[in-house]
């Protein structure tokens, strides 16, 4: 596993779905079900599209945006995308590449809602219990870094 | 030294020139022959060299005669002299007849033209050319049994070829393919590839996480089953088991919208005798109805167990012959509701198929007539093929005859071609003949000559269609270049491959090798099946076409049939919009029927990208709803499991041949050829789940499988293979399932017969290859302390640690305060020693135990939020511990590995219990590289030297016993940290049987020395457990550097009381710390152990 790679690390996996323990437990019996939270909804990827995880290492994602900007690709402008816990370290990346640039970047946030889908499998495989599919939403954001253009 | 060589050298010359000398001339010394003799006696030349002078110390006034008789005289030298003018006369050289001459006379052309000799010698030199003429014709017609290249490449010669060197391992249809890539593994009665001759490692990785990885796995054994739902269900249910998760009555599952996966045992027998593992399909049915049809997917090795077991709980035990019975209800739609009634009156009459000339003259039966039509074809061909020249002369015999009741006769190797030829009972006349015959004994000989018999009494009925017959002719004449019939790995060719139930209406039948069976793995999969297949275009209706031969025309008719396949199609084009395959839900399942993917083949071949533009315009509510519901039961339908459209495609398809004749004489070069009335195929796309247990990765490796009919597995694959995917072989399908973190089928499953069998399999190839090294050179497995490195012996591995536990137990109830005295070993009660009942070992699938077991093996902060998530389970404590090992004591679990720093796990790395002071050790250093195991010392090796020695002297016991002896002091010698941890956990006693148990292994091996390889340990382990200074859990099964995560990573089993007992001695934030060792090395490595569900 990667526990002693990165210093920074939850259990959250690669999409950092949040947690939503009350809706579980509100809905249906947590014994009956077993959640398995489905991969978010892949977006159509450019060169300069960063998505910001839990999982990497904080220090190396900050290290990619900026040679994404700066290196030999020279993108004049890039977009973070963070989606629920990791929405502050998208903010955190964003921010600490404004500062590095010395006032040089500049950055234009933007929200939005996801729409996730949860797996309920039955644990007791009877027919009665039938596997449940439920959406639920979590909050993304999409963090435009870029040069002004003089 | 020169002397010598010139000694050697005159000897040489003087045997050269006395080679020639008549024997009848004798040099001795001796007197014998009076003075006739006397002069040619005075060389003394018998003695060896030359001799010079008078060396033979022979005075000399005895040596000459004092007179001379001349007549004798004379005539000694006449007989010299005739001897010297033959020698003169004799070739010398060689038996050539020109070595007659002198050789300035010879020429090299006179070898091969006589006329160049002289006069004299041209005669002889005719006769030795003839000779050798003759012999060289003597080697050519040995020769000639391999014909030339060109003869050989000839198609129908090829062919024959093929079908011979298929006769013990089938081939799939993509061979021919993949032995031009791959290298080939012949196992499970197949010929498959195994790993490709390209590098392809880490690429094939990158097309399952990024792109598509192709697979053929064609080779899974297919069996069907058709009954009412009821009793299916009743029957089935024996064979498994709700605690391993959904069975086959699941409610997604019996309405046909996803594919379920089972574990099978054998009936009634859970946990126990585990069979396999199995995939299942039931058929949808848009009305309700009872009778169902459900596919069983499951690998070759397990298919005769399987099939027993299936026969056993369906109580079909009636074996159909070549008998199509339910043939003739699949014709038919399941929509239809005169089914039932059909299987009766088909299940009724087994033989159906006697009346094969029989000619379908009802129209609702038509479509079946295309099939009937091409029939002969496909059955000439393999009369030809299977390499039985009568077929032919049956043929020519019974010319008069349609040539399908000819080839009948011949054919009863092949059943199952036949099948769906029985399927009309229209004629009265042949129910008559079927009367006749129903009650005789229905082997398949038996069945041959009924045939042939109705064949004979039967001909009264065939000219009643001349035109049908001409028309057979006519496909038979040009039906030469027919797909080759491929057979079934797995199965006897004259086994049957039907059954019934005397008493239910179940029929079990064996579709293997019946249908193609592709995998496509990674998120692109779908891109690449949107791209290669094109939902089938319609056929504008024609009622001059009304009795067309092909299905799709005659489907095309039916309203129903159409709608369904537009909503097919819809979806499928929803598919487009649609990122990573992940996104659908798990096992879904998409009937459709395509155009031949030959037609839209590109032209070079190219990457697959997810068209992302094209999705714009896909409806959102729609995209939203597939990934939610998934694909709705109904169109799920395909007739794909109708047998006799299987047939009909399966025969009716275009070849390459005329594909490409087609192309050519398309008016624009290039533009894509009108769809042909026989280019449609019913398929099916079964969409297979990824990686869903673990937290990492999720999703990861999932994919879509690909049904096809059979023979159109090379017109598939080709077309995918040039939308850029990768091909991956069996080596990939086991990274695949290590990657994904599941158990592989016949390598993870040790307690099914089938992995068993792999298992021993693997340990003599291992042997084997180690057995072919120099034994100096050779790993002394003995020296690492491994007592098994080709094989893990998990059955003395749960039996032992089942003893250890017993063994606490009895030890708690003595103390009851607490195990603070138990260090003092047991006392003699050794592991091993313990006669208790077999009972053998099974893997732990229950997954309510198995969740339980996941929380409790992970570490104190990850279990917290764990636990937060809902999951609510009784906290780990000697108690709950205990219980269960009550229940489940001579038990595996499944657990995957990771190594926390360096490592790489190979085969067979034995997973140990750390001790205290590693975890400690762990603690203040996160990247320890691990204790070290200390060195064993191979006492066996004296004991080998000796047997070399004095082999046939025999061993005394009492000498071996003294070898040996050092070898339990220095086990405890090398043991301080073991006996320090001894102290502190009670898991140690089972340290102390070793000295004694080993004793007993070496002098058990001493009685047999013989069978001894250097290195490694002797049959009779000792105890496997408490051999090494760290105590075994359990064995890896498959390790290897893991891609996904970049550290090491293994999956194996271990013992579940072993594992509840090292969780119960762990500090909480240490958790499920293990300890990994290769066999061939004495380094430790640290890892994470998890249990995932």
């Amino acid at each position: 596993m990667a526990e002693p790679r990165s210093p920074v690390t939850t259990s959250v996996p690669q999409n950092p779905l949040g947690f939503s323990p009350s809706e579980t437990t509100v809905e249906m019996d947590p014994v009956e079900y077993t959640l398995r939270k489905r991969l978010p909804r892949k977006l159509p990827k450019r060169r300069n599209d960063v998505y910001i995880n839990m999982k990497t290492d904080f220090k190396a994602q900050l290290t990619r945006c900026q040679k994404l900007l700066d290196g030999s690709a020279g993108h004049r402008e890039i977009c973070i995308h963070g989606l629920g816990l990791a929405i502050n370290r998208a903010i955190n990346i964003a921010l600490q590449l404004q500062a590095f640039s010395q006032g040089a970047l500049q950055l234009a946030a933007n929200t939005s809602t996801v729409e996730l889908i949860d797996d309920l499998e039955p644990e007791d495989p009877d027919e009665a219990g039938e596997p449940l599919t439920r959406t639920r939403n979590n909050s993304a954001i999409h963090i435009k870094v870029f040069y002004p253009s003089t | 030294m020169s002397t010598v060589q010139m000694s050697g050298a005159k000897d040489r010359m003087r045997h050269k020139k006395m080679r020639n000398q008549p024997s009848n001339v004798m040099y001795s010394s001796s007197r014998d022959c009076g003075n006739g003799g006397g002069i040619a006696g005075g060389s003394h030349t018998q003695s060896g060299g030359w001799p010079r002078g008078r060396q033979d110390g022979v005075p000399p006034d005895q040596a000459l005669p004092k007179y001379i008789t001349a007549s004798v005289f004379a005539k000694a030298r006449a007989v010299e002299v005739s001897a010297m003018m033959r020698a003169v006369t004799k070739m010398t050289a060689s038996c050539h007849v020109f070595g007659a001459l002198p050789k300035h006379m010879r020429r090299r052309a006179m070898s091969h033209d006589p006329r160049r000799l002289p006069c004299q010698l041209r005669e002889a030199a005719h006769r030795a050319l003839k000779k050798s003429q003759q012999a060289g014709q003597k080697e050519k017609k040995e020769q000639s049994k391999t014909k030339s290249r060109r003869a050989r490449r000839r198609h129908g010669n090829l062919l024959l070829e093929f079908n011979r060197r298929q006769r013990k391992n089938k081939w799939l249809e993509t061979h021919i393919w993949h032995a031009k890539r791959f290298h080939m593994l012949k196992t499970w009665g197949y010929c498959l590839g195994d790993t490709p001759t390209y590098k392809c490692y880490r690429a094939s990785y990158r097309a399952m996480s990024s792109g598509c990885l192709l697979q053929d796995l064609s080779y899974h054994c297919c069996v069907e089953l058709c009954g009412p739902e009821e009793k299916l269900l009743r029957a089935l249910s024996r064979l498994t088991s709700k605690d391993t998760g959904p069975t086959f009555a699941g409610a997604l599952h019996v309405s046909g919208q996803r594919e379920g996966r089972v574990m099978l045992y054998r009936p009634d027998q859970y946990p126990h005798h585990p069979l396999g593992p199995a995939q299942f399909l039931w058929r949808p049915c848009s009305v309700p109805c009872s009778h169902r049809q459900l596919w069983i997917w499951v690998h070759p090795t397990l298919k005769q167990d399987l099939l027993l077991e299936l026969q056993a709980v369906c109580e079909c035990f009636v074996a159909v012959p070549n008998c199509p019975a339910s043939a003739s209800t699949s014709t038919r739609p399941a929509s239809e509701p005169q089914t039932d009634a059909d299987l009766g009156s088909h299940a009724s009459e087994p033989q159906t198929d006697a009346d094969l000339g029989s000619h379908a003259s009802e129209p609702q039966t038509d479509a079946d007539l295309g099939s009937h039509a091409s029939e002969p074809q496909t059955e000439a061909d393999l009369g030809s093929h299977a390499s039985e020249p009568q077929t032919e002369a049956d043929l020519g015999s019974h010319a008069s005859e349609p040539q399908t009741d000819a080839d009948l006769g011949s054919h009863a190797s092949e059943p199952q071609t036949e099948a769906d030829l029985g399927s009309h009972a229209s004629e009265p006349q042949t129910e008559a003949d079927l009367g006749s015959h129903a009650s005789e004994p229905q082997t398949d000989a038996d069945l041959c000559s009924h045939a042939s018999t109705s064949t004979s009494t039967r001909p009264a009925s065939e000219p009643q269609h001349p035109g049908k017959k001409r028309k057979r002719e006519v496909d038979c004449n040009d039906g030469t270049s027919a797909k080759k019939v491929l057979g079934d790995g797995t199965r006897s060719p004259s086994t049957p491959v039907r059954w019934k139930s005397s008493s239910s209406e179940i029929v079990i039948s064996d579709l293997t090798m019946e249908i193609v069976r592709y995998r496509l793995i990674g998120p692109l999969s779908h891109s690449v099946l949107t791209d290669t297949l094109l939902p089938a275009t319609a056929v504008e209706i024609d009622n001059k076409m009304a009795a067309s031969p092909f299905w799709w025309s005659e489907k095309c008719k039916n309203e129903d049939f159409m709608t369904l396949h537009h909503r097919q199609a819809d979806i499928f084009h929803l598919l487009r919009g649609v990122y990573s395959t992940d996104e659908l839900p798990a096992g879904c399942v998409l009937g459709m029927t395509v155009d031949d993917p030959r037609l839209t083949l590109p032209k070079k071949r190219g990457k697959v990208a997810p068209d992302l533009e094209g999705s714009q315009d896909v409806d959102k509510e729609q995209m939203m709803n597939l990934s939610m519901k998934g694909v709705p039961a109904v169109c799920a339908q395909s007739a794909l499991w109708d047998q006799s459209v299987r047939d009909n495609v399966t025969h009716n398809k275009i070849s390459e041949q005329d594909l490409n004749r087609m192309k050519k004489e398309l008016l624009v070069p290039g533009s894509r050829l009108p769809t042909p009335a026989q280019g449609r195929v019913p398929i099916l796309l079964v969409h297979q789940v990824g990686r869903q247990q673990g937290e990492d990765r999720p999703g990861w490796g999932c994919g879509w499988d690909l049904l096809l009919p059979k023979a159109w597995g090379m017109a598939f694959w080709v077309p995918l293979v040039y939308r850029g995917v990768r091909v991956g072989g069996l080596q990939m399908s086991l990274k695949h399932s290590q990657f994904k973190g599941v158990p592989h089928f016949p390598h993870d499953y040790p307690d099914c017969p089938a992995g068993a069998h792999f298992q021993e399999q693997q340990a003599a190839e291992l042997l084997e290859t180690f057995k072919r090294r120099p034994p100096s050179k050779r790993t002394n497995y003995i020296k690492h302390g491994s007592l098994a490195p080709f094989r893990c012996p998990w059955q003395q591995l749960a039996e032992e640690w089942d003893e250890i536990v017993k063994q606490d137990r009895d030890n708690h109830d003595n103390h009851p305060v607490k195990m603070e005295g138990e260090a003092e070993p047991g006392g003699p009660s050794g592991g091993l020693e313990v006669g208790a009942p077999p009972a053998a070992f099974t893997v732990l699938r229950s997954r309510k135990v198995l969740r339980q077991l996941s929380v409790w093996c992970l570490p104190s902060s990850a279990r917290a939020q764990r636990v937060r998530r809902g999951s609510p389970a009784p906290a780990l404590s000697p108690v709950v511990a205990m219980a269960l090992q009550r229940e489940w004591g001579r038990c595996l679990v499944w657990v995957r590995v990771c190594v926390l720093g360096k490592g790489r796990p190979a085969m067979h790395t034995m997973l140990c219990v750390p001790t205290a002071e590693d975890l400690q050790r762990l603690r203040g250093d996160p990247r320890s590289s691990g204790p070290v195991e200390p060195r064993h010392r191979d006492h066996l090796q004296h004991l080998l030297k000796r047997t070399r020695k004095d082999r046939p002297a025999p061993k005394c016991p009492g000498a071996t016993k003294e070898d040996c002896s050092p070898a339990p002091t220095k086990e405890q010698a090398a043991g301080p940290a073991p006996r320090g941890e001894q102290l502190s956990s009670p898991s140690v006693q089972p340290q102390d049987p070793t000295p004694t148990v080993e004793t007993g292994s070496v002098i058990g091996c001493g009685a047999s020395s013989v069978g001894l390889v250097r290195g490694l340990w002797p049959e009779p382990l000792p105890s496997v457990s408490s051999h090494c200074s760290r105590v075994t859990l359990g064995w890896v099964t498959q390790g290897d550097f893991s891609l996904a995560t970049g550290v090491g990573e293994a999956l194996g089993l271990v013992s579940l009381p072993g594992l509840l007992h090292t969780l119960l001695s762990q500090p909480a934030d240490q958790r499920g710390t293990v300890l990994l060792r290769n066999a061939s090395s004495l380094q430790y490595r640290y890892a994470r152990l998890l249990v995932e569900t």
